[in-house]
């Protein structure tokens, strides 16, 4: 084998590489105040490790078509227009609610991933040095003796 | 008669600096927002990227520790006992050998 076909194209590997179980070890500790802002009380704590965001997460809330205001003179204000404007008002505060949550999800796993690509460019930087050194070696040894 | 059209034509004002000021800000919350998705995007990516890249380096690693393991039982250099030339240290070669 010579040192140009360390890695021959039909290579018979067991399994495919799958990215997502290369782990390296990421010093990450997000502020527990931000942490408190992304997590839903009911629920687990929010993990900015394991939550990924798909595309239709990330996609532009849909611009709902609003109704325009009518105004509405004091008379016609029933109950049950109350019990309305309750209804909805509630359901906008729901709305903001969720809207801010995510977005505070978003930014801390952002925050996470720049540490973890930081730590992953590294290894990297580490794995082709030493391949680099071993190829060296063995390039040597074959410049001398000929192909192993 | 004429201070409530006064008193009219500011609240009409204000509610109208009120509107366009809104308007701004929900404005800049969603660029807000746009611009987080696109560099978390961007971030996920090269992650992904990242990885992939080392999962191929380390295969790489572990093919050629194996071959040179595989040599240094057969290396002529190591086994000859005729030999009298200065063998070449067999740690230059196990040294290759992953951590």
């Amino acid at each position: 084998i010579s040192v140009g076909q360390i890695l021959p194209a039909n290579r018979n590997t067991p399994s495919p590489i799958d990215p997502e179980t290369i782990q390296v070890p990421v010093g990450y500790e997000p502020d527990p105040a931000d942490l408190a802002l992304s997590s839903i009380p009911g629920q687990e704590m929010f993990d900015p490790r394991k939550r990924k965001f798909s595309e239709e997460e990330l996609k532009p809330q849909p611009m709902i078509k609003k109704a325009r205001k009518v105004f509405i003179p004091d008379d016609l204000k029933d109950d049950k227009y109350w019990a309305r404007r309750r209804k909805n008002n509630m359901a906008a505060k729901r709305s903001r609610d969720a809207r801010r949550l995510k977005e505070n999800q978003i930014a801390i796993r952002a925050s996470f991933l720049e540490k973890e690509n930081s730590a992953l460019r590294q290894e990297v930087a580490d794995l082709r040095k030493e391949l680099g050194k071993c190829k060296n070696v063995l390039a040597k040894y074959e410049a001398r003796h000929g192909p192993l | 008669v004429f201070q409530s059209h006064e008193e009219d034509d500011r609240k009409v004002r204000r509610r109208e600096k009120n509107r366009v000021a809104a308007q701004r800000s929900r404005k800049k919350q969603t660029q807000k927002a746009d611009k987080l998705h696109e560099e978390y995007e961007s971030l996920e990516q090269e992650n992904t990227s990242l990885k992939r890249e080392i999962g191929k380096l380390t295969d790489e690693m572990k093919h050629l520790s194996e071959v040179l393991k595989d040599h240094e039982k057969i290396c002529p250099l190591l086994h000859c006992t005729m030999n009298f030339v200065t063998v070449p240290r067999p740690d230059a070669l196990a040294s290759c050998l992953p951590r």
